[in-house]
């Protein structure tokens, strides 16, 4: 098997496809986006380093140079790029994947991925052999250690595409919400059984006493209560941390595929039937603000004492 | 103007999928609780809205799959798209890359030309997002990300496409025509037809594209994923304070954080 690693950078969405690209190749291609050094497990000996501008003529001109091998492992936060660098050589992308694996002949693999919220798997292998763009699903697998290489690396010139019709300038940027959501130890979510965006505030309250932070289901979004980078689930943000607190979430399968990697998952809901409370370790059957007004009273962090 | 809005089939959300359903050899390709996905949804209600302010906008759903599921594309019409173009194939042997490149034709087809396409961020089956992006790939467009809503600039004729996501809300400004994935925003719900719109709908055309010629990709075989229920142990109290009291008790207890 052959594989060309996108090595955008040392981020988690790189490191997790480091996982996947190493056992597929232990000396694949790497395809770094800086020309003095590229990011990788300590351990790798790849077959070639080759540095590209991270945009599709640069990676473009990269492929142009190493080849697409069987597979070209992508971060999952690269998709917009991958998509069209994919798209302009002819070749087939997937993504979305929790497993990425090889199959007994030779260049020939298997794929595995969530549909329909999480309630169905599907397993995918190529129809014909050539080579195929793969992104897998974020935290789907486990990050593999990276440090970064120094090297001194020539960049492939870019191979030029037809003039864009179109110009994009950004004319307004808020403050970015939601990116500490994904490497949050903690993470306190709360539905539509909040009744009103004023819930999150008491969430908001917990989550700091927690030392963790806010994310929200679907109807919560759509409800207009909190902004959309707050969205947990199959859509939105896929989190793990160690605490999971759902409050006033039903459940729906879209929702617990973004959050059942959860190491601990505590439910509070006034409805004891709630589908949640199969996908928790602890369960309060409630409302959620007196539970929550009187846990934050009670609450002391470990290792501090009473007064 | 012309909007076009890519929306597709999916099972029904509110309806739970069955075991059986997911094990029939037609699964995903017959489907007998057909919805839009609600993304989707979302997305023809910001072209619809960009139509309400901007006159002599053009809504034009364009929906690929292989199944002809006419009542639920006449509630597109019911919305109030203009036309419905159905792009007869299978998408599910297909990677993203490849259905974007049929649907990409699709609109490069379209008359007038079409100045902005607009489709659901993730389609409510495979979900994973690829499509727009591919269909902004093979049309040469940018690709916009997150779109909760999208005015034009009457002095300039620029888009300003709203967006939301982790980055932070954004307004970008885009000269020409542009790809955008539309997510959910409290203010993008699909509107509701009165018994006067599903009257027009009926008359309003839904047209038959030209079947593309596409091979296979991929063997998809599917299954019924694994529950992953957990043994739940539930907090127990005089009354909703005292669970709370009990709760943190016992997160301290057991350390968890």
């Amino acid at each position: 098997m052959r594989v060309v690693m996108m090595a955008a950078d040392g981020e988690a969405a790189t490191a997790e496809a480091w996982t996947v690209a190493r056992a597929l190749d232990p000396a694949p291609v790497v395809v770094s986006g800086t020309a003095d050094g590229w990011w990788g497990p300590p351990d790798v000996r790849p077959a070639a380093v080759q540095a590209a501008v991270w945009d599709a003529p640069g990676l473009l001109g990269a492929l142009a140079v190493v080849g697409s091998g069987d597979v070209v492992l992508w971060p999952a936060t690269a998709l917009t790029v991958a998509a069209r660098v994919a798209q302009a050589r002819g070749e087939p992308m997937w993504a979305g994947l929790t497993g990425l694996e090889a199959e007994d002949a030779p260049g020939r693999w298997r794929a595995t991925l969530p549909l329909y919220g999480g309630r169905v798997v599907a397993t995918v292998r190529p129809a014909m052999a050539g080579a195929a763009h793969c992104a897998l699903r974020r935290q789907a697998v486990p990050a593999a250690p990276l440090v970064r290489h120094a090297a001194a690396l020539a960049v492939a010139p870019p191979l030029p595409g037809p003039d864009p019709q179109s110009r994009v300038t950004v004319e307004r940027q808020g403050a970015a919400e939601g990116r500490d959501l994904e490497q949050a130890a903690v993470v306190v979510s709360g539905g539509r059984g909040l009744g009103g965006p004023e819930g999150f505030g008491l969430l908001r309250a917990v989550a700091a006493a927690l030392g963790g932070t806010v994310g929200a289901s679907r109807a919560a979004v759509d409800a207009g209560w909190i902004e959309p980078a707050r969205q947990v689930g199959q859509t939105g943000v896929t989190v793990a941390p160690r605490l999971y607190v759902a409050v006033g979430i039903s459940g729906a399968s879209q929702h617990v595929a973004g959050m059942a990697r959860s190491e601990h998952v505590v439910a509070i809901n006034t409805d004891p039937e709630a589908p949640i409370f199969r996908y928790a370790d602890l369960g309060v059957v409630g409302a959620y603000e007196p539970v929550l007004r009187a846990f934050l009273e009670a609450w002391r962090p470990a290792g501090t004492g009473e007064d | 103007m012309h909007v076009v809005v890519l929306m597709k089939p999916v099972h029904n959300p509110d309806v739970p999928l069955k075991d059986e359903e997911i094990r029939d050899p037609a699964f995903g390709r017959r489907e007998a609780h057909p919805a839009f996905g609600p993304y989707d949804e979302n997305a023809l209600e910001t072209a619809l809205a960009l139509r309400d302010a901007v006159a002599g906008t053009r809504v034009t759903v364009v929906s690929g799959f292989d199944d002809e599921q006419e009542p639920l594309l006449r509630t597109a019409l019911a919305a109030g798209a203009d036309e419905v173009v159905w792009v007869p194939f299978d998408p599910w042997p297909l990677d993203a890359g490849t259905v974007a490149g049929v649907l990409a034709e699709a609109v490069a087809a379209l008359d007038p030309p079409v100045d902005a396409v607009l489709a659901g961020i993730q389609s409510g089956d495979w979900d994973t997002g690829l499509v727009p992006r591919g269909v902004a790939a093979a049309l040469g467009w940018p690709f916009a990300e997150g779109v909760v809503g999208v005015r034009r600039e009457d002095a300039t004729g620029r888009f300003l496409v709203e967006t939301g996501g982790p980055a932070g809300p954004r307004t970008l400004g885009i000269s020409g025509p542009f790809v955008g994935a539309v997510i959910a925003a409290g203010t993008n719900a699909l509107r509701y037809p009165t018994m006067r719109d599903r009257l027009a709908a009926k008359r309003k055309p839904i047209r038959r594209a030209a079947a593309p010629a596409v091979p296979p990709r991929a063997v998809v075989t599917v299954a019924p994923a694994p529950e992953a229920r957990r043994e739940t142990v539930f907090i127990q109290g005089a009354d909703d304070a005292a669970k709370g009291r009990a709760l943190a008790r016992t997160l301290q207890e057991r350390g968890w954080v």
